[in-house]
């Protein structure tokens, strides 16, 4: 093992960005190909977005859910190791899947998940769906995942494609625990339009070297949101 | 703050991080050593830094005095007459009491005052209203050398560690996912008893304990590249008697390489042991 010296082996703090994709067969069509647009959107700008950081190394994971649950890849990526693949539809919205799936994902590694065993930032997970659960004990699983503190810490945003049904709205507000951060988007246009604000903002603020180095992730996920809200005034379509 | 007890050396470094220089903010962390005869006490404490903790610095102080406290009291007479099980409990319900007590004293001859509380929302406000013991919110971890007994107490995000043959072994598993970014137990919080550990280790088999906060930790990411990047360096300069370079990169991690949050370091090592096991090369 190499001997090190006092300064040595201080590292970039992880800051994951989480991509929950309902790809059940409503998403058929449109609404899977505007996400599957957005994200290689999203994609294209990262690289610049980790260049401009010297203190966060911003990890990308994605899972899609229908009857089942699958990552696009096992562990999250470095942004230049992640490339996207087109994500198709089937099946209901296990929304429970899910959930048990973030809540394994957002444990330390030495408990089986993903998240740094020291320091780290707090994620952003941005969940996508249109329409309601067809697991009927999803809150329960909800329940589960909110014990976990990276998830009570995280970013969350909920984008409700084309649902207007307090049901299902209330599923999503559920999520992220504030009405504010659930958005409802009713074009292709605009879905793409979102995600690349949320997703390129979040990642932009909380991996600013302020941010970074504040260790306060309540504060700079209300930073965020901030920055998220002002872009979105200007897309149409959009209500939240 | 280094020096030596009878079969002990001890080392502790607290250091105002870059956030709060840039702010012009109080330190919130605090540590402190005591030494007689007997004994050798270290302390590093966390005075949390979200908006309604406005007295975590006074929190802190009063976490670690009463670490001192409680452990200074702790002598041959207990170990003879109590098992290991109703000292730790013993200590752990200590500690607490002291604390409170502290904090009540406090607030009753200094009330929170309206100037304290004018950055607050009005749901801050009311939180404190209910509960003022909020307002010291800290973590606490301490470790003492007794004889052949080393006793270490943690409640909180900040490390507490075992050393032994040149390794870092923590001192109490937190197998849970609670404690990520600013979220971490608290002497504050009404089941504190719940969340503070407390243990008594045979220190035949231990080297002693290395105590920080998460300002000193998070910039590792792992463990293992703690142990490697700064602990065992660290002891090789407190064995070496090099404590004024260690005074110097725990200011430097605070201020500048680190993430920009308060820092404490604090050690407390046998004096006997060897200093091969710690040795970097470097």
């Amino acid at each position: 093992m190499e001997d090190r010296k006092l300064g040595e082996g201080i590292v970039k703090q992880e800051l994951n960005l989480l991509f929950v994709i309902d790809n059940s067969g409503s998403m058929e069509g449109e609404k899977l190909g505007a996400v599957n647009n957005a994200i290689r959107d999203v994609m294209a700008i990262m690289p610049e977005i980790q260049e401009d950081t010297v203190d966060a190394d911003i990890r990308i994971s994605a899972m899609t859910f229908s009857d089942s649950v699958k990552w696009v890849y096992p562990e999250p990526k470095t942004v230049s190791d992640f490339r996207w693949k087109d994500v198709s539809s089937d099946g209901g919205t296990d929304l429970s899947r899910a959930y048990d799936e973030l809540s394994k994902f957002l444990c330390k590694r030495s408990n089986g998940g993903q998240m740094p065993e020291i320091g780290g930032v707090a994620p952003i997970i941005i969940l996508m769906t249109d329409g309601l659960p067809t697991s009927y004990d999803w809150e329960e699983h909800l329940n589960a995942l909110k014990k976990k503190g990276w998830f009570r810490v995280a970013l969350k945003y909920a984008l409700a494609i084309g649902i207007d049904t307090d049901e299902a709205m209330d599923v999503l507000c559920k999520f992220t625990g504030n009405p504010e951060t659930v958005l409802r988007v009713y074009t292709a246009e605009a879905l793409r339009k979102v995600i690349r604000v949320i997703a390129v903002t979040a990642s932009k603020v909380k991996s600013s070297s302020s941010s970074v180095r504040s260790g306060a992730a309540a504060d700079n996920n209300a930073l965020a949101k901030a920055e998220i809200a002002g872009r979105l005034e200007a897309i149409p379509d959009v209500e939240w | 703050m280094s020096g030596s007890g009878s079969n002990t050396i001890y080392f502790t470094k607290t250091s105002v991080g870059g956030n709060h220089i840039k702010r012009g903010g109080a330190c919130q962390d605090f540590s402190a050593s005591y030494h007689d005869e007997e004994r050798t006490i270290v302390t590093s404490c966390d005075g949390h830094g979200g908006a309604v903790y406005i007295r975590s610095e006074r929190g802190a102080r009063f976490a670690s005095s009463a670490a001192v406290n409680i452990l200074r009291n702790v002598d041959h007479r207990t170990f003879l007459r109590h098992s290991r099980e109703e000292i730790t409990e013993q200590i752990r319900l200590q500690l607490l009491c002291e604390w409170n007590a502290m904090v009540e004293r406090d607030l009753s001859s200094r009330p929170i005052r309206r100037s304290e509380t004018r950055e607050l929302t009005d749901d801050e406000r009311f939180t404190l209203r209910q509960d003022p013991m909020k307002a010291y919110g800290t973590t606490l971890s301490a470790a003492m050398i007794y004889g052949n007994k080393l006793v270490c107490v943690s409640i909180g995000d900040g490390g507490c560690f075992l050393l032994r043959k040149g390794r870092l072994i923590p001192a109490f598993d937190e197998p849970d996912d609670e404690q990520v970014a600013n979220l971490t137990y608290s002497m504050c919080q009404e089941n504190a008893g719940a969340h503070l550990n407390a243990e008594v280790f045979d220190a035949n088999y231990y080297d002693g304990a290395l105590l920080c906060t998460d300002g000193v930790i998070n910039p590792y990411q792992s463990l293992e590249n703690f142990e490697r990047s700064l602990a065992v360096p660290a002891i090789e300069k407190i064995l070496q008697r090099k404590e004024t370079e260690l005074c110097d990169f725990v200011t430097r991690l605070g201020a500048d390489i680190g993430l920009g949050d308060d820092v404490t370091l604090s050690v407390v090592l046998k004096s006997n042991i060897s200093q091969r096991r710690y040795r970097t090369g470097g």
